[in-house]
């Protein structure tokens, strides 16, 4: 995940970011000097993917409220987990900070599955859900026998002392950054 | 600016998803059960945010994955403000005077330009409800915010609902113009006799780790008038800070962070 890319999930444990997409290094036709094009990373380059993925769905699914309200659960139903780091034995990054993981947009648009709720939210010890009924829809013309697997991303300690941890470090008067 | 991702640790939830393999007919839709538990060997007071991802590979070559979260510790235990000295050298929250120093006893303030008092406070942690109030300076409230555990101990009497979601309930904008009005209806929060009301802001986020309060290192208010737009009348009041625990209750004073500042007089010129 890129640095500048913020962390959730809200104060009182809704999932969010819902999903990420790419934001470092990317080329778009901003026109710099000489005839060449600039590369910028920053989440101003990652919301036109997702701008683009939703124009894309809405327009094979349906220009309609309903594809609107879906949209948030297919793109977290095909988004791809990615890991902590390059390490092959890397730990997958806390859905904290990639929501569902990367968006795929051709899955998300051309998918015919839905898996849902596509967001189990535990809670926190004291409002604890445990248990949670979800739905495998087959909206295709065949069959399909589906083998489930838990894929546990990293743990994230948030808190160290009274603190947040993450962010700058060494902000302080007395140390400054 | 050092940016730093957060370390994580491998302690996973422990999940069960039954039945693990399921076929599901052409247009059907079939339910599966997924349970998932807080992972153990892990320090509830880090405040511990797990998450991960029930991936259904299809015989067909597709892949759907629903995605949980959660944390393994009670979010209303999570310090709210920052009452040490590790920001400023001096203990937060405080109040100012027109030359910026903190006061520690009593203090006149003409209300003239910037002979206001100014409130400085640091969040560690986002709070859904923040108040400030003038109270009278012969108030008995006090703080919650010297000791190491709560003047109030958590009154848990009642039976957790099944709500899945934080409890904060829908507070009424009549609570907000009327405080004081919730006597009748119960609440402790409201029974705090105050002056009036300064400030209130809901939902609001924590403070960056940031050396200015234009970066959001820390927060100011200037207290010049009531929230109403009413002058404070010459007098003796404290400020009382109260900033509402996460997954709190609006209503019960015991699930505040307190907060009571020195005296200060107001005292025109």
């Amino acid at each position: 995940m890129s640095s500048f890319s913020t962390y959730g999930p809200s104060n009182d444990m809704y999932f969010k970011p819902a999903v990420s997409a790419p934001g470092g290094g990317i080329l778009s036709t901003y026109p710099v000097p000489m005839g060449a094009y600039a590369i910028l990373s920053g989440t101003s380059m990652a919301t036109p993917f997702v701008a683009g993925a939703s124009a894309l769905l809405l327009q094979v699914r349906g220009k309609n409220a309903a594809t609107a309200k879906a949209a948030r659960g297919i793109f977290e139903n095909t988004a791809v987990p990615v890991r902590f780091n390059t390490a092959t034995d890397s730990l997958y990054e806390t859905a904290a900070h990639q929501g569902a993981g990367l968006i795929n947009v051709y899955n998300a648009v051309h998918g015919t599955g839905s898996m849902l709720p596509a967001e189990l939210l535990v809670n926190d010890t004291t409002h604890s859900k445990n248990a949670f009924p979800v739905l495998i829809k087959n909206g295709g013309k065949k069959d399909v026998t589906y083998t489930f697997k838990h894929v546990p991303a990293g743990t994230a300690p948030t808190i160290s002392g009274i603190e947040p941890i993450g962010e700058s470090k060494h902000c302080f008067l007395d140390a400054p950054c | 600016m050092v940016v730093e991702p957060v370390t994580l640790v491998s302690n996973a939830a422990t999940v069960n998803i039954i039945p693990s393999t399921l076929k599901v007919a052409a247009g059907w839709t079939l339910p599966i059960m997924v349970t998932v538990k807080a992972p153990t060997g892990v320090d509830a007071k880090t405040f511990p945010v797990f998450s991960g991802f029930i991936q259904a590979t299809g015989s067909d070559g597709s892949t759907l994955q629903t995605s949980y979260l959660g944390v393994a510790a009670a979010l209303k235990d999570m310090k709210i403000l920052d009452n040490t000295d590790a920001y400023f050298g001096v203990k937060l929250p405080l109040v100012a005077d027109k030359d910026g120093n903190p006061i520690n006893g009593s203090t006149t303030y003409t209300m003239k330009g910037t002979d206001t008092p100014l409130v400085i406070y640091r969040l560690v942690a986002g709070t859904p409800m923040f108040r400030l109030d003038l109270i009278d300076s012969k108030s008995n409230v006090t703080t919650n915010q010297r000791r190491s555990v709560p003047i109030m101990p958590a009154v848990e009497a009642e039976v957790e609902s099944r709500e899945v979601h934080s409890t904060i309930g829908k507070r009424s904008i009549w609570d907000w113009l009327f405080p004081n009005k919730g006597n009748s209806a119960g609440g402790t929060f409201a029974a705090v006799k105050t002056v009036g009301t300064v400030y209130q802001e809901d939902y609001i986020s924590r403070n960056a780790q940031a050396a200015t309060a234009d970066a959001n290192g820390y927060s100011t208010f200037p207290v010049t008038q009531f929230a109403n737009g009413t002058a404070i009348p010459d007098g003796s009041y404290k400020i009382l800070l109260r900033a509402l625990k996460i997954t709190g209750d609006a209503k019960k004073e015991e699930d505040y962070e307190v907060w009571t500042s020195p005296e200060l007089i107001v005292k025109r010129a």
